[in-house]
């Protein structure tokens, strides 16, 4: 058997198992039968294996150069470095489905496994609609775009990756990104399960709360990679462009930090049953759409380097999904009553929801100015144009709200604030952010959007400082610990909790970042002939020539200039153009960016003359490394929260304490 | 219990206040013709690019563009008249952001209807189911009670805390 058959052998027998497994599911959960339950988690199991040896035949498929494979002929060539390689996997629309199915597959079989004694009245059903999701990819994967269909004469070499995707973003963005969409299927196919099978609780959210936060971690990863990537290669000086992919990037991401946090209130309150599972459907649907905006070339845009016939399959589906969930929903209204009614106006609960409100309407915005071009056609015959400043100025005041929004929240009691409650809270944090946003202006800060959006970004930060401050004293009075004892065991007892508090101050140091470099971004286009120089900012920068370059398969130009800081340090600068043999068309960039007291000197070369003239785009970039910097705190704050439970016994105790009183948000 | 729907109206005031207030985000002055030249491209599409700003564009013509703005800038033309210009030569969809009038004003409008018509609901919702179990609840306890049962509360927290 060649490789190619193991492979499609694989795939079909992967999709045979997923609707077996499907059918069991829903039979065993129905019949309340428990010989076909474990049917149905074996075969959830088996298709994960079939799926693994079918990604590993590509894989060796790619690492062997076997260009009788049309999928390797088109993403990969000898002279690729081995990594690329193997990252051609999901460069292409087949790869990067069957990476969806494999990542899906693995995860799905891990939850399932786990939880299957957990919640047996709706594990059943929950693998039939795993299942159903994978029998979907599978039978693309098998009858529509098979990774193993063949060339009748293989080439001799492969056509190579797209030169944008030679780059170490490419090794880490698309599959970060990927798993994260695939992921959220596993909270959504628990929600439906929960529906299908009656159930009204919170168990499904508990059981799903790691997956769903891994989900939320893999989406928001994903994008900050493509933004850092974009920055790194694109060479425009930004790193968002509010591109429609990007835009189907950030939405489930939105949904999905929307969801994260109103099902704290169902957990604890019983309360916003009904919402939680419309986040979730949404979520689900959005990240189904940006799997296929991204891989169906419906619009173009820098990041659809496939083009494909697999539309109509993605609305189909997308279809099925919205109707399905809907109608299940509508008709499980009655049993979805709330345990609890809202308390008060001004509560830890309305506050989430002010969350809410704010995290879909800026999803929302972002969706309506997505699609408005295609409305504007339709209704009025011409298409209208939504470039970023668009986005910039609507979601802008939104995404103020919510940084103010971030440091409120945390400090709102459950129920029912008094006043007096408010008042001990809230004076000390809205003071020192106060104290903050008055050494702004000192520091010479005088735009009114600025001094907001920044001012918000430091009471959400001195929020965090402030909570961990009172549990951590809390601690030290009571049994007299070291403070780091304190700080230690007050996190590991209330993981989720102060976990997110972490996420919250990266979420406030990336905002920080974002506010300054796009109100404080600086760029001079200059053409310098030899041994000229220019100023920008602090900076003098000098030319030196340009230089013409051979390495394997390209040829780069690259600009030799020199940097110097007034006053400081100076440094060599080598911005260049590569041009890859195989596709001279599309030169790829190299930014020469150097970062001085967190601002960044971002050069581009942008052309050059017979005469050794270079044309240099110089942009000073503020504080761009805090978005970096705050996503791993992100990161950071995401693990805290995600990591297990050494002991399972004190957690017991939590049920029996006063609901007011637990710690856990 | 009137003194407390005062605040909380306060305070849901004051955000929606603050939200509302910032929907109209000034762009930072500029300072110089090179940051005016920057800002007034960036308004601009690339006509031949795929969703890149004038500004942004490495394209031949983006570059002649930026250098035509920057020519009228230096003569003294207004931001205004320079998008014109180019409105004129190319129409209304090298703008950027679709005109705030007619049709495509609803582009801009209607996120925040979305938003603002969620609160409003979402607030009527809210009040209106606290009415009853208010009154119910405040009259017949007794603030001593309550602040006997705080103090317990505080006790017990502190024991979970260690």
């Amino acid at each position: 058997m060649t490789g190619a058959e193991i492979g499609t052998a694989a795939l079909l027998a992967a999709l045979v198992a997923a609707i077996c497994a499907c059918v069991a599911g829903v039979l065993g959960a129905h019949l309340r039968d428990e010989r076909l339950l474990l049917a149905a988690r074996n075969g959830a199991l088996a298709v994960a294996a079939m799926i693994v040896l079918a990604s590993l035949t590509l894989v060796s498929a790619f690492v062997s150069h076997d260009f009788s494979l049309a999928y390797v002929a088109e993403h990969s060539s000898r002279a690729m470095p081995v990594q690329f390689v193997i990252a051609a996997f999901y460069s292409g629309q087949q790869g990067s489905l069957l990476y969806w199915a494999l990542t899906l597959s693995i995860f799905g079989g891990i939850v399932v496994f786990h939880s299957f004694d957990r919640l047996r009245q709706l594990i059943g059903y929950v693998i039939a609609v795993l299942m159903g999701i994978e029998a979907f990819f599978l039978l693309i994967l098998n009858f529509a775009e098979s990774p193993f269909s063949r060339l009748p004469t293989p080439p001799a070499d492969g056509q190579g990756l797209n030169p944008l995707l030679y780059d170490g973003g490419m090794l880490f963005h698309p599959p970060m990104l990927l798993l994260g969409y695939s992921s959220v299927a596993i909270p959504y196919a628990f929600a439906m399960g929960a529906l299908i099978a009656g159930r009204a609780d919170a168990d499904w959210i508990r059981v799903t709360r790691r997956y769903s936060l891994f989900a939320w971690a893999f989406l928001g990863t994903g994008n900050l990679l493509g933004a850092w990537w974009a920055y790194h290669v694109l060479g425009w000086g930004g790193y968002w462009g509010w591109d429609p992919v990007e835009n189907s990037a950030i939405m489930p991401w939105l949904a999905l930090t929307a969801y994260v946090h109103s099902v704290m209130v169902q957990q604890r309150r019983g309360m916003l049953k009904v919402w939680n599972m419309a986040l979730i459907i949404a979520t689900f649907c959005l990240a189904i759409q940006g799997t296929f905006i991204v891989r169906s070339g419906v619009i173009s845009s820098v990041h659809s380097f496939a083009q494909s016939t697999i539309g109509p399959f993605f609305f189909a589906f997308l279809a099925i999904v919205v109707v399905g969930s809907t109608t299940l929903l509508l008709a499980r209204l009655p049993i979805l009553k709330d345990d609890h009614q809202f308390d008060g106006l001004v509560s830890r609960e309305s506050g989430f929801l002010l969350n809410n409100v704010l995290l879909v309407g800026i999803a929302f915005a972002t969706y309506w100015g997505t699609i408005f071009p295609v409305l504007s056609e339709a209704i009025r015959g011409t298409k209208a144009t939504v470039g970023p400043p668009f986005y910039e100025q609507v979601n802008g005041p939104l995404l103020i709200g919510l940084l103010i929004l971030m440091g409120l929240g945390p400090l709102l009691p459950w129920r029912r604030a008094t006043r007096e409650q408010l008042h001990h809270s809230f004076v000390i944090p809205l003071a020192l952010a106060g104290v903050g946003t008055l050494a702004l202006t000192l520091l010479g800060l005088r735009e009114p959007a600025a001094l907001v959006a920044l001012g918000g970004a430091v009471f959400a930060a001195v929020t965090v400082f402030w909570e961990y401050w009172r549990g951590v004293r809390a601690r030290l009075r009571s049994s007299g610990e070291m403070p780091w004892v304190a700080l230690s065991r007050l996190i590991s007892r209330a993981r989720p909790r102060y976990g997110g508090y972490l996420v919250h101050l990266g979420i406030a140091v990336i905002a920080v970042g974002i506010i300054s470099s796009q109100l404080y971004q600086v760029q001079r286009e200059v053409t310098l002939p030899i041994g000229s120089s220019f100023t920008v900012g602090r900076y003098t920068i000098t030319s030196l020539g340009l230089v013409e370059t051979q390495i394997p398969g390209a040829r780069v130009d690259t600009a030799r200039l020199q940097v110097s800081e007034e006053g400081g340090a100076s440094w060599d600068a080598e911005p260049a153009k590569v041009f890859y043999t195989n596709f001279n068309d599309q030169p790829a960039t190299h930014v020469a960016i150097a970062t001085r007291r967190l601002e960044d000197v971002y050069l581009v070369l942008s052309g050059w003359g017979d005469d050794g003239t270079v044309s240099i785009v110089a942009t000073l970039n503020p504080m761009v490394s805090l978005i970096w910097f705050g996503g791993i705190i992100v990161l950071l704050g995401a693990g805290v929260s995600l990591w297990p439970d050494p002991v399972v016994a004190p957690r017991r105790v939590r049920v029996a304490v006063p609901e007011a009183l637990a710690l856990e948000v | 219990m009137k003194c407390k729907d005062l605040m909380a109206a306060r305070v849901a005031a004051l955000l929606l206040v603050l939200v509302a207030g910032m929907a109209v985000v000034s762009p930072v002055a500029a300072q110089t013709v090179e940051d005016e030249a920057r800002r007034i491209a960036q308004e601009l599409q690339c006509p031949i690019c795929q969703g890149l700003s004038v500004a942004d564009s490495p394209s031949q013509l983006a570059t002649e563009m930026r250098e035509v703005i920057r020519e009228k800038l230096e003569a003294g033309e207004s931001h205004d008249q320079i998008i014109q210009y180019f409105v004129d030569r190319y129409g209304e969809n090298i703008l950027e952001t679709p005109p705030r009038n007619g049709f495509t004003i609803t582009a801009w409008v209607m996120p925040y209807v979305a938003v603002f018509a969620t609160l409003a609901f979402l607030v009527w919702r809210v009040t209106r189911r606290e009415r009853p179990s208010n009154e119910a609840s405040e009259e017949e306890v007794d603030p001593q009670y309550l602040a006997e049962v705080d103090k317990t509360f505080e006790h017990v927290r502190d024991e979970r805390l260690r």
